[in-house]
């Protein structure tokens, strides 16, 4: 080419290459003109520069000689006699070299085995044992042993060193025949004869483990070494094994690799025999006719599973025409009885070489790859492709090269960066028991939770919502209860809601032992992103190791050691040491799951039974109870779980305490603090957002109940209670619209609770809204909580002034109650009704109720703590000693008020709230007690909210004592600006008659009659006999 | 004060720059066995990186050999020479295998070492080694950026402070001439 020439090629080119691609063919094209050849060598240049991996991009000196450096460094190293070479491959057994035996300057495999095996003597002289044994086989078929012993700290083993490589580069191989795929079978069989003979059994036939010289000869490799390895086998069963986790690991490898050729009776354990090995080959005779296995899984439990329980899919199904001799005698390896097996390996090699008469000498098998079918054929005449095959040095004699080591560490590897980040959900899935001992079913995904519950770094989805989940996708109300979570289902779940992983956990037996997996899957990719396996050497191992493993997975799913470090309660202590405690546990916490509550019952107290010290059984029974109204069965539990509470994780401490505060102290300022608590330290847990929100409205505290309300919808906006508890909280900052729409919204993502119609009761009542409020009584009528809207209607009826109305209800609603067995709940319903009427003016009638409430209270011997609710929702209570100071029983109110200080001395709401309302009360039946009763309520501003208007109405009734209207007014205002705190509070209508009175005081006359008249208003039907109602008209006529 | 190791292999690069190619000869056990040496010494440093930059070695080979902190210029030049021994050690060696003619002259070196990365290479060293005479025969400066990237394993960078040319300009030379090496060698 000459120089221009080449200048023209090199001018286009460039000037092409700054064009976009769709532009230079054009360019070249009118470039050239007619010129091309020219166009057509720059075109060839251009597409040359578009190839990626250019071949010439990789320098020779890349690897410049590191590659002979690879057995150069080792070249100095001695082993005893032996000059290393090169490392030929490595294993679950060991590093396998090459070397040269110095004294007779041949080639020599050595492997040496991992040194934690020379630590232990008795291992010691089983590998000696084991290792004379097999030196002892003299067969063409078996490699040869020359030499073991000890160097240092390792055990090695010296062989023959075979050129090939194992059957592992044949399977799958489209070129290999049946009749090369006999022969080999038929020499492997003839080597198992020899060892079986001399009493070796190989333990661990698979693919790796045989060897095809480049000439056809097989040679299988590691006769007996399995069993070195091995720490559990039913015929020897060792003292020394050791079910922790750390013996473990040096054998995962081994154990992990072997699994897919592993007999059944290996797989379970019991004492492994010649007929195992017959299994195992069967295993690998399967796989080399089809290309697949038989057994095969996800997982090694799922393998497992398989080889245990699953019949391998017919030979037929891959491989046309199958002689039914072949067909007969792999079925016939693969019996799981192995009585009904081959028995010897002598028969096995008769009924070989009988097959092998029988085929046509070109029997040869190919694969179709697109459809996995394997097309058994005759073909032409081929020499033995085994032989043809370009011959890999694996060199790997000695070596297992457990291909599925190697994924699995790579998979470790990759496991190393973080799979998930603490803003990730993550659901958990049903876990899979193949041990046939039903204690694991559902208990180890119990222990799971709470063990994982305990990182604030992991979210676990709740099961609930999860379940609401399986509605959405089309099951009935029941199907969503008692559906399995599958791996598939919990993927879909994980989809729809946005989570960002599953955990499936799985548990297997492998002889007396278990084997946990853990195994994080990707919701989008169905990818494993984190799998964990330990082992369990017994059945009472398996918690303690489920433990483990949670802890180890928490740290591969990303999370830092410190956090690990400073939130893990051992599994035994923060649920129990007992399965079978928890596994009633697991029982009942799935019954109450159901919404049957009252079932749970006997399988939390049978928990608790079993171990007296199951913190977490009397914390659920407590609220078990206590839900069940049956308050003082339920605070028993509640002291129980609290004495208990040590044991337990972080996270449940701080909800045993949050619960205990609530119902057994009552000291909300302890209550608030753990919640809060709770909350800092894990962040993304919508449960403990909404347990704070619940501090802060017992406490009245609205505005921060919104914001905390709503960190929960953020996380999580199908939780509906807190929705519901939001909608409480808006309501009680007059904030009626947004409640609505909160509730509304709730209800489109088809939610539906009794808080919502609850809720919804109240803004129709406070819009007047009758038929609305029909509507939502109605949704209660057969519920167990209807007597509680027949309440309802009686409040609606005090509030207008309709005592008898009310009166009706009420003791229909303390009917209902009591049918229900729940004593308490009759009487706070009498005392709502004693209260009523005191406040009417009633009092003869007020002190006949209240004593009845107080004879209750002593026959069923109801304590103080069951009779002073936190109550959510807006739930009315008077206590007997404030109905009573209202009447005028000064000294019995007082009594009352002193027994109950002594008794809940903690009791953040009885003491800053209730006791100086009922002092005050007390101090305002003596004309002068007016001031003292102003001091008394001037302390009761914190959580005010939290007693509707009572304070405020008590605080306003004093100033009219005291005749100082200005602040009278204003408390009666207060109310009047804060409807939304009581909303159905007889108060309300009774706060526009004291500012009546005030304004009247303050000589404000018009607007005092427009109160009077707003109070009329309100109460257009009430009982014409109400002395507060006559009195309020005697004073409207007087300022006329 | 040079070693007269290093002395000789100055002089070498001297006297082979100065085109007496019994130079050549000399140079390249001593330069080969130098970069040999420093490798496994890295090898055994780094066990785990399994990284070894190519210029790096050549470039630490020169030093080791000169023996003395000396001009970018004259490390250029080495880097030169060096690109320029691998192409001549690979070349003469897949034409020695080609023959079935092992052994022989090139018992001083460690032939496992070249044959590994002879037999490695996606290109037929031999057929490139001929297109890039062509090149050369037209366009010397694209032969010698394709001698130093592909046989020195240098990179632009260097490239261009050997050649003295900025790294767009070696950038585009390269670009047009791998095309070029590619469609030759395609077609051959």
């Amino acid at each position: 080419m000459s120089p221009e020439r080449w200048q023209k090629i090199n001018d286009l080119f460039e000037a092409a290459l700054e064009r976009p691609g769709n532009e230079r063919l054009a360019f070249l094209s009118q470039a050239c003109a007619d010129d091309e050849e020219l166009q057509r060598r720059v075109q060839a240049m251009l597409d040359a520069d578009q190839k990626t991996n250019l071949m010439l991009d990789r320098s020779p000196l890349d690897g410049v000689l590191m590659r002979s450096l690879e057995s150069e460094s080792l070249s100095e190293k001695m082993i005893g006699e032996y000059r290393l070479v090169r490392k030929l491959g490595h294993g679950g057994m060991g590093v396998v070299y090459l070397v040269v035996d110095t004294r007779l300057e041949r080639q020599v495999a050595l492997k040496l085995l991992p040194a934690q095996l020379t630590n232990d003597p008795e291992r010691m002289r089983r590998f000696q044992r084991e290792a004379r044994a097999a030196s002892a086989l003299n067969h063409p078929n078996i490699i040869t042993i020359y030499d073991f012993g000890q160097v240092a700290e390792h055990l090695y083993i010296a062989s023959e060193f075979v050129e090939g490589h194992t059957l592992r580069a044949v399977v799958g191989d489209p070129d290999v025949t049946l009749n090369q795929i006999v022969d080999v079978m038929i020499q492997v069989a003839s080597a198992l004869e020899a060892a079986h003979t001399a009493g070796i059994i190989h333990r661990d036939i698979k693919p790796e483990n045989i060897m095809v010289r480049p000439d056809g000869y097989v040679k299988v490799l590691d006769f007996g070494l399995a069993k070195l390895v091995e720490t559990h086998s039913g015929d020897e069963p060792d003292a020394e094994a050791s079910s922790d986790a750390t013996a473990f690991e040096t054998r995962a490898g081994a154990i992990l690799g072997t699994v897919n050729y592993m007999s059944p009776e290996q797989a379970r354990g019991q004492k492994v025999d010649a007929r195992s090995d017959l299994f195992s080959l069967g295993v690998v005779f399967y796989e080399l006719l089809t290309g697949h296995r038989p057994f095969n899984g996800e997982t090694y439990n799922h393998v497992l599973v398989a080889i245990l329980d699953q019949e391998p899919p017919l030979l037929e199904q891959y491989i046309k025409d199958v002689p039914p001799a072949l067909s007969h005698l792999v079925r016939r390896l693969l019996m799981k009885d192995r009585e009904m097996r081959c028995q010897t390996a002598h028969e096995l090699l008769g009924d070989l070489k009988a097959l092998r008469a029988e085929l046509t000498t070109d029997a040869r098998l190919q694969r179709q790859r697109s459809n996995a079918q394997t097309v058994l054929m005759d073909a032409p005449a081929t020499t033995s492709s085994l032989r043809r095959r370009k011959v890999i040095q694996v060199g790997a004699v000695l070596a297992i090269l457990l291909l599925a080591v190697a994924a699995w560490m790579v998979y470790q590897k990759r496991f190393q960066r973080p799979a998930l980040t603490e803003k990730d959900t993550i659901l958990l899935a049903d876990f899979v028991n193949t041990t046939g001992d039903a204690v694991f079913d559902g208990t180890l995904r119990q222990g799971l939770i709470v063990q994982l519950a305990q990182s604030p770094y992991l979210n676990i989805y709740p099961e609930d919502r999860a379940r609401e989940t399986l509605r959405l996708m089309g099951r009935t109300r029941e199907q969503a209860q008692e559906e399995k979570i599958t791996r598939e289902v919990g993927r879909e779940i994980c989809q729809r809601r946005g989570l960002k992983a599953l955990l499936v956990g799985t548990i297997a037996s492998l002889g007396n032992n278990f084997v946990i997996t853990l195994e994080t899957i990707s919701s989008q990719s169905g990818e494993v992103i984190a799998l964990q396996q330990t082992e369990a050497g017994s059945r009472e191992q398996v918690l303690k190791s489920l433990g483990q493993a949670a802890t180890d997975l928490r740290g591969k799913l990303g999370e830092s050691l410190a956090s690990i470090g400073q939130f893990n309660a051992p599994i035994e202590q923060a649920t129990t040491p007992s399965l079978e405690a928890l596994k009633d546990y697991s029982v009942a916490v799935e019954v109450q799951r159901k919404g049957q509550q009252d079932k749970a019952i006997p399988f939390f107290k049978r928990a608790t039974e079993r171990d007296a010290d199951f913190a977490l059984a009397y914390l659920r029974l407590g609220v078990c109870y206590r839900d069940l109204r049956n308050l003082a069965l339920g605070n028993q539990q509640l002291e129980h779980a609290w004495r208990l509470r040590q044991r337990v994780s972080e996270r449940e401490r701080l909800n045993i305490a949050a619960t205990y505060h609530r119902y057994i102290t009552g000291d909300l300022t302890q209550r608030l603090e753990s919640t809060l608590l709770w909350t800092q330290t894990w962040p993304q847990e919508a449960a403990a957002h909404h347990v704070h929100g619940n501090s802060l409205v017992i406490t009245g505290q609205y505005a921060q109940a919104v914001e905390t309300y709503r960190t929960v919808l953020r996380l999580d906006a199908d939780y509906a209670l807190s929705r519901a508890n939001l909608a409480l909280s808006l309501i009680g900052l007059n904030r009626f619209e947004e409640a609505q729409a909160v509730i509304a919204e709730g209800q489109a993502r088809g939610a539906d609770i009794s808080g919502f119609h609850s809720r919804l009761f109240l803004l129709a009542f406070l819009k007047g809204d009758a038929a609305e409020m029909a509507r939502q009584t109605e949704w209660f009528v057969g519920r167990p909580d209807e007597y509680q809207m027949c309440e309802w209607r009686a409040r609606v009826a005090a509030s207008a002034g309709r005592r008898q109305q009310a009166e009706e209800l009420f003791a229909q609603a303390a009917t209902l109650a009591a049918a229900r067995g729940l004593v308490a709940e009759q009487a706070r319903l009498l005392a709502c009704n004693a209260n009523m009427n005191a406040l009417f003016g009633l009092t003869s009638v007020a002190k006949q109720q209240t004593a009845r409430v107080l004879a209750l209270l002593a026959e069923k011997n109801i304590g103080a703590q069951e009779l002073l609710p936190s109550p959510i929702g807006q739930i009315d209570w008077h206590p007997p000693a404030w109905t009573l100071a209202l009447c005028g029983e000064v000294a019995h109110a007082q009594t009352l008020a002193d027994d109950l200080h002594h008794k809940l001395p903690q009791d953040t709401l009885h003491n800053q709230l209730w006791l100086p309302l009922i002092r005050a009360t007390i101090e305002l039946q003596h004309k002068e007690g007016a001031a003292r009763a102003v001091q008394l309520l001037q302390s009761a501003r914190e959580y005010e909210p939290a007693l509707g208007f009572r304070l405020a109405w008590l605080r306003g009734q004093a100033y009219l004592q005291a005749r100082n209207a200005p602040l009278a007014a204003a408390e009666f205002e207060r109310i009047l600006a804060h409807r939304g705190w009581d909303v159905m509070s007889s108060l309300w209508p009774l706060a526009h008659l004291g500012l009546a009175r005030a304004l009247a005081l303050q000589g404000e006359t018009t607007k005092s009659r427009q109160q009077y008249e707003s109070f009329f208003a309100l109460w257009p039907a009430a009982d014409a006999d109400l002395p507060v109602l006559s009195e309020a008209r005697q004073e409207y006529e007087r300022l006329r | 004060m040079p070693s007269p190791a290093s002395q000789n292999v100055t002089q070498l690069l001297h006297a082979w720059a100065n085109g007496a190619e019994t130079a050549r000869d000399e140079l390249i056990p001593l330069v080969y066995d130098t970069l040999h040496r420093i490798a496994r010494r890295r090898l055994r440093e780094e066990r785990e990186a399994h990284t070894l930059e190519p210029t790096a070695l050549v470039n630490e080979a020169y030093l080791k050999l000169v023996e003395q902190e000396v001009s970018w210029q004259s490390r250029a030049h080495f880097f030169g020479v060096a690109a320029r021994l691998m192409r001549e050690i690979l070349i003469d060696y897949a034409r020695a295998r080609q023959r079935h003619k092992r052994g022989g002259e090139w018992q001083r070196i460690s032939l496992t070492a070249a044959d590994n990365i002879v037999q490695e290479q996606a290109v037929d060293l031999l057929l490139l080694d001929t297109a890039l005479q062509r090149l050369a025969a037209f366009d010397s400066r694209k032969s010698h950026v394709v001698e130093l990237r592909f046989f020195g394993g240098l990179t632009l960078e260097e490239t261009a402070a050997v050649l003295n040319l900025s790294t767009p300009t070696i950038e585009r030379e390269w670009r047009t001439a791998r095309a070029w090496l590619q469609t030759e060698l395609a077609s051959a």
